[in-house]
C-alpha cells in the first residue's frame, strides 16, 4: 500500500507504461463501478423488498393466532385479534345491547324499536351468536318479515 | 322519615354496588400492576387493548419462529439513533392514554402493506418505510410528513436560513426544528414500530426521518414490535377488507 504512488519512480520506463496502462484500466473500472453504484442500491433495496415480502407470505396471517379480542366489551377475551368492521361490542347483556344500537346504530335501531319484545329477545340472541353490525341487521329484518 | 331516607339510601348503595359490579370487570391477566386495559382510537373505533385472558395459551404460527436469515432480519441495537428514545410497552400504554387519546402523538407502523393487513396494533397508522425514504417533494413523503405535523416551507431565502442556522447552534427559537424544506415546530411525537428486535423496517423509517430534520427527541422506537406484542397477547386489529368480524365465541 505505501508503495503504489512509487511505483514509476522505482521501476524504470515500462513500469511506468505499465502503471498508466494500469491506471486507466481502473479509472475505466472505477467509472463503471460508480456509474452502477446506483443502481446496485437500487437492485439491494428491491432484494429486500421482495425478501420482506416472501417473509410476510410465510409468517401467515396473525390474527389466526393469539390476540386478545376486545373492543369496548366488558369480558369477552377469545384469543383472536379485532376485526375493523361494524361490530356491537361483544358480551353485551340485553339492555346494554339496546343502549348500543341506540347510541351507535341508530338506523339499525329504529328497525329494531318495531319488534314485539319477544322478537328483540331474539335479535339479542342473535347477537349473542355474531356480533357483526351486519348479522344483527340480517337477524332484525328477518324478524321483521317472519309472521 | 328517617325510616325512608334510610331504605332510599339504602337502594342506592345497593344500585351503586350493581353498577360498578357490571362496569368494572376484574381480570387475571392485567397489563401493568396498575393498569388492566387501555382503551385507544383507531381509525374512529375505540378499541380495548388488554391481554389474553387463558393462562395457557401460547404463541403460535409465524411470530412463534426463532430464526429468520440475516441479513436482512438481523437483530436491531437498542439505540436506533442518537436523541431518539426506545420504549417498551409500559409506554406505549401511557402514549396511547395520553399522546394519541390528545391528539399530540401518532403511532407509526413502519411495515410494507403486506405486513400491515395481517394484524396492527391498535391506534397505529401504516407509513411504509419505503414512503420516509423517498425524495423530499415526493407527494407521498408530503403527505406522510403533514400528518405527522410537519410544516412544508415555500422560498425560504438565504438570509433567512443563514440566521436560522446561527439561532439553531446556540438552540435558540426552535431554530433547530426547521430545514430548508420543512418547520417540524408543531410536529408531533411519534413512536415508530415493526416485526420486533428481528425487523429494520422501522429503524430505517426513522433514520430516513432523521435524514428529512425531525426532530429525534421527538422520535421514538418501540423495539419489540409485533413479536412482543403478540407474546404478551394484547389485542391487535385487522384492517377491514378482510373477512368477517370478531367471533364472541
Amino acid at each position: 500500500m505505501a508503495g503504489w504512488s512509487g511505483w514509476p519512480q522505482y521501476r524504470g520506463l515500462h513500469m511506468l507504461a505499465f502503471s498508466k496502462h494500469y491506471l486507466s484500466a481502473a479509472g475505466i473500472t472505477l467509472g463503471f463501478s460508480l456509474l452502477l453504484a446506483p443502481l446496485a442500491g437500487v437492485l439491494a433495496a428491491d432484494d429486500y423488498l421482495s425478501v420482506l415480502e416472501a417473509e410476510a407470505a410465510d409468517t401467515g396471517s396473525t390474527h389466526s393466532q393469539t390476540a386478545a379480542s376486545t373492543t369496548n366489551n366488558h369480558k369477552s377475551v377469545s384469543g383472536k385479534a379485532v376485526r375493523l368492521q361494524k361490530i356491537i361490542t361483544p358480551g353485551l347483556d340485553f339492555d346494554q345491547f339496546e343502549a348500543e344500537l341506540h347510541s351507535r346504530y341508530s338506523g339499525t335501531h329504529l328497525l329494531y324499536m318495531k319488534l314485539s319484545a319477544a322478537r328483540r329477545k331474539a335479535a339479542w340472541k342473535h347477537y349473542q351468536q355474531d356480533n357483526a353490525l351486519s348479522a344483527v341487521r340480517e337477524s332484525i329484518v328477518s324478524l321483521m318479515s317472519s309472521s | 322519615m328517617k325510616q325512608v331516607i334510610t331504605r332510599i339510601s339504602a337502594v342506592a348503595l345497593l344500585s351503586a354496588a350493581a353498577f360498578f359490579n357490571t362496569s368494572a370487570v376484574a381480570l387475571d391477566v392485567n397489563l401493568t400492576d396498575y393498569l388492566a386495559y387501555v382503551k385507544v382510537d383507531h381509525q374512529g373505533e375505540s378499541v380495548r387493548v388488554q391481554r389474553v385472558q387463558n393462562q395457557d395459551n401460547v404463541l403460535t404460527g409465524g411470530f412463534a419462529k426463532t430464526s429468520r436469515k440475516c441479513p436482512p432480519f438481523c437483530i436491531q441495537p437498542m439505540q436506533v439513533a442518537p436523541g431518539v428514545t426506545t420504549v417498551g410497552e409500559a409506554e406505549i400504554f401511557r402514549f396511547m392514554d395520553r399522546e394519541i387519546a390528545s391528539g399530540n402523538g401518532m403511532m407509526i407502523d413502519a411495515r410494507t402493506p403486506s405486513w400491515h393487513q395481517k394484524g396492527t396494533i391498535p391506534g397505529s397508522v401504516n407509513i411504509p418505510f419505503t414512503v420516509f425514504e423517498k425524495e423530499v417533494d415526493d407527494p407521498e413523503l408530503v403527505k406522510a410528513l403533514e400528518s405527522m405535523g410537519g410544516n412544508q416551507r415555500n422560498d425560504v431565502s438565504g438570509t433567512t436560513r443563514s440566521i436560522e442556522s446561527v439561532f439553531a447552534a446556540m438552540d435558540l427559537f426552535g431554530a433547530n426544528m426547521k430545514t430548508d424544506e420543512w418547520d417540524f415546530s408543531d410536529a408531533r411525537e411519534v413512536v415508530f414500530w415493526c416485526n420486533g428486535p428481528w425487523c429494520g423496517q422501522s429503524p430505517r423509517a426513522i433514520k430516513a426521518l432523521l435524514a428529512h430534520g425531525y426532530p429525534a427527541e421527538k422520535i421514538h422506537y418501540y423495539r419489540g414490535g409485533m413479536q412482543m406484542w403478540k407474546i404478551l397477547g394484547l389485542t391487535i386489529v385487522v384492517p377491514e377488507q378482510e373477512e368477517k368480524s370478531v367471533a364472541m365465541k
